[in-house]
């Protein structure tokens, strides 16, 4: 609270305090100055009064004398000398020496002594020529009326004679004090009026005064408050947020800053509500939560710094139509402070800022980062993977994703045209995820499990459309740049190394991969299987047909763990070796085709089990089945939509193994065998032609 | 010096908690893992300030803060939560609770909340 101080207005109080004076002080002189001039007047009066009286008193002496023979009428005459006498005696000197006499009503008067000058010389020369007149009428009139009487009439005539001689001059006395009065009372009345002008001149002065002062600090004051206001303005034009003032119903201020109106492209804001800001901008329980949280800072017990983490708002999406109808996604962070005055809550201000240059750019960083992680994880994976091979494994990945690309953008218009488009690109993706699990590429092999699934939806989807295919491409882009990535590192690993790439002399590669491969599946299903391989290195192959035995090899491999080969609890119980054996064997013919034998110690094919899933998966009726023959039954396995298994996990079931298989040796333009006995195992012969057929191939 | 008394079903936090606050400012007297256990003690020692976490079996944080409250009106809650649901916690606030300290927390932050707490003056 502000402690009233009176210097500001002390001019101001001096100002009225002296007018008010002034005011006084021409009142009271006033006042005094009338009285004066009221007691003149009655002098003036006096003085007069005074001729009238000498004019009188020689009358009466002239009537008492010619009254000689009429003693009322002498009476009379004497009783009004008598009076006219003692009234021009009292009334001289009081004039003279200052006193009391009577007044026309018969009222003492009290007179002051008559100014020394004209007044008072005047005065005295009556009272010279008064004195005699006096004294000779007090003679008179102690004879008593008796004309009989000769000192009466001896007296009588002293007096005639004298007043007769003096009279005139006594008048011209008493006129000439009139006039000295007079005089005095005009100048009076003048110096009043003189003292009232200055006066209230001097009092309009200072009123004139105040006002010019009083006008020229409202100016000033009006000119800071004009001031502080076009501060406040600029200030709000021009802050980077928008800033604003909510009350305890939550209801948007007069005052706000002009970033507001441009984050929400809007111009009445001032006085509406907070929610209807953010109506349809927000959810509805974000804006429950908001409400609630600015309502916590009106709540005075609650300590507004410990609370921060629980704002809603402090990064939140909202999509709003700009000036020209466009929608665009912004991310606004609202912050809440308390506004207190003089010891109570009496606003939050609330700070919006648009974050979504900040927001964006952490979100690149993130990816940036996780993209960097998954650069090392790739990394790392090649670096533990069989590097002879790795080459080769990209080189055959992007030719089949490529095929996949190419057969997702052939176009199919029925059902019938759609499925066959998922069954051929099943087998390009199973392919590859087999490769990529041998090589222990688990990201790919992931991206790939991933793609399968995809697909599976695909295939159980009854209303199937050419649309429903464009999932797949973002899929396929990202394994494509997984594999780009994937050839870069692998590019500068071999500059690393000094070692060149050469793919096309992969001599003798390194097969180890199967026994690993080998080794994490059986892990994952509870079997023991060594793998034996003989013939691969015997020939320098070309890197072409090293590609395709060693996926061929792959699915093999896969094929008869998930399949063939029994758990080692089974073997055991069947008295074979827990350990089981695929023995793979590859050679050259003398008619120059090459051979491939796969042959394993598993269960065999179970083709009674192969016949009840061609049933149920509608290859083949149960009458058809009744007719085919073991080699027709097991001729099936090679059908896409047919696996023993009954779910699809990372290594099995999709029954796609065997297609991979057969589209790669009909590639090929080879030929492939199957032998099989329960319990024995089975042996896949692979029959491919010589390297002329392959280079035409794969050209 | 004053009483404090922490509540979460946490061993791990509790001792975090323990551990953390300043001895000269802050004087253990009671540590509750749930929120029954927690009233109990709180009659028992009559703390001036608690750490509250919110989900808790045998009555939550929610509830214990209200009982707290009533016992005593002016007992400082500080809510120690990993909660996502941001409307839980201004619930807590609501019911009394006075400031919020999220999950994870280091050693400096639970100091920091609890002296801002005690230091904090009132309009």
């Amino acid at each position: 609270m502000q402690k009233f101080g009176i210097g500001k207005y002390r001019n101001i109080i001096v100002s009225v305090a002296l007018f008010l004076l002034l005011d006084a002080s021409v009142l009271l002189t006033n006042f005094y100055m009338s009285f004066q001039i009221s007691e003149d007047a009655t002098a003036v009066n006096l003085a007069g009064r005074q001729r009238m009286l000498s004019q009188r008193i020689m009358k009466s002496l002239l009537e008492t004398d010619v009254s000689l023979f009429n003693s009322d009428a002498r009476q009379n005459a004497l009783d009004e000398l008598q009076r006219s006498v003692n009234l021009f005696d009292n009334t001289l000197k009081a004039f003279k020496n200052g006193g009391v006499t009577t007044d026309a009503n018969g009222f003492p008067v009290q007179l002051n002594p008559a100014d020394p000058g004209k007044a008072q010389n005047a005065l005295n020369a009556a009272d010279e020529i008064w004195r005699p007149f006096l004294a000779g009428i007090k003679l008179l009139l102690l004879q008593g009326s008796n004309i009989d009487n000769p000192n009466f009439t001896a007296r009588l005539q002293d007096a005639v004679q004298y007043g007769t001689a003096n009279n005139l001059e006594l008048l011209r006395l008493m006129n000439e004090l009139t006039v000295a009065l007079e005089d005095k009372a005009t100048a009076k009345a003048s110096r009043l009026r003189m003292i009232q002008t200055v006066g209230m001149s001097l009092a309009i002065l200072n009123f004139l005064l105040i006002l010019f002062h009083f006008l020229k600090q409202l100016k000033q004051s009006d000119a800071i408050i004009e001031q502080s206001r076009q501060e406040t303005e600029e200030i709000l034009e021009t802050v980077n947020e928008g800033l604003f003032l909510l009350d305890e119903h939550l209801t948007i201020g007069q005052q706000y800053s002009k970033k507001l109106t441009q984050i929400f492209h809007r111009e009445d804001i001032a006085g509406t509500s907070f929610q209807s800001l953010l109506k349809s901008l927000i959810s509805e329980k974000d804006m429950s939560t908001a409400e609630s949280f600015i309502k916590l800072l009106f709540k005075p017990t609650v300590n507004q710094k410990l609370i921060g983490e629980l704002n809603p708002l402090n990064e939140i999406e909202i999509h709003i139509a700009d000036d020209n109808g466009q929608y665009q996604s912004k991310f606004l962070n609202f912050q809440f402070s308390r506004v207190v005055v003089t010891g109570t809550i009496s606003h939050v201000l609330a700070t919006v800022s648009d974050i979504t240059r900040q927001v964006m750019l952490s979100r690149d960083l993130d990816n940036a980062r996780r993209q960097s992680e998954s650069q090392m994880e790739l990394l790392s994976t090649i670096m533990h993977a069989n590097g002879d091979l790795m080459p080769m494994f990209v080189r055959n990945s992007v030719g089949s994703l490529e095929k996949i690309n190419n057969i997702l953008k052939l176009p199919s218009r029925s059902h019938v045209q759609h499925m066959g488009k998922v069954h051929q690109i099943y087998a390009l993706i199973h392919g590859f995820k087999g490769e990529a699990t041998s090589l222990g590429l688990t990201p790919f092999a992931e991206l790939a499990h991933k793609f399968e699934d995809q697909l599976e939806a695909l295939a159980t989807n009854e209303n199937l459309t050419g649309n429903d295919f464009l999932s797949l491409t973002v899929l396929l882009n990202q394994i494509l740049r997984q594999l780009d990535a994937a050839e870069k590192l692998l590019e500068r690993l071999a500059k690393l190394s000094q070692v060149a790439a050469q793919p096309e002399i992969a001599e003798k590669p390194d097969w180890t991969h199967f026994q690993n491969l080998a080794d994490d599946m059986a892990q994952r299903q509870g079997k023991e299987v060594e793998i034996v391989c003989s013939g691969l290195n015997d020939y320098p192959l070309p890197a072409e047909l090293a590609s395709t035995v060693n996926r061929l090899c792959i699915q093999f491999i896969r094929n008869a763990i998930s399949h063939g080969i029994e758990t080692v609890q089974d073997r055991m119980d069947l008295q074979k070796t827990p350990r089981s054996e695929i023995n793979i064997h590859f050679c050259r013919l003398r008619s120059g085709h090459w051979r491939l034998t796969v042959q394993d110690d598993g269960a065999g094919i179970n083709t009674e089990q192969i016949r009840l899933k061609a049933i149920q998966s509608g290859l083949v009726t149960e009458q058809q089945s009744e007719l085919m023959s073991q080699k027709q039954l097991i001729a099936l396995i090679f059908s896409p939509t047919l696996s023993t298994q009954s779910a699809a996990d990372m290594d099995a079931g999709r029954g796609m193994g065997m297609t991979v298989i057969r589209d790669l040796v009909k590639d090929q333009g080879g030929k492939i065998n199957v032998a099989t006995r329960a319990h024995m195992g089975s042996t896949f012969t692979i029959t491919l032609p010589a390297a002329t057929n392959l280079a035409t191939q794969a050209a | 010096m004053q009483k404090l008394m922490i509540v979460d079903d946490s061993n791990v936090i509790r001792s975090k908690i323990r551990r953390s606050v300043q001895s000269e400012r802050f004087k253990l007297v009671a540590s509750a893992s749930n929120g029954a256990e927690a009233i109990t003690h709180f009659k028992a020692t009559k703390p001036d300030v608690v750490t509250m976490d919110l989900t808790m079996p045998n009555m939550d944080g929610i509830a214990c803060i209200e009982q707290l409250i009533r016992l005593n009106p002016d007992v400082l809650i500080l809510v120690v939560s990993a909660l996502s649901d941001k409307a839980t916690g201004i619930e807590a606030l609501e019911k009394g609770a006075r400031g919020f300290l999220l999950k994870p927390f280091t050693e400096q932050d639970i100091n920091a909340a609890l002296l801002e707490l005690t230091d904090f003056l009132y309009v």
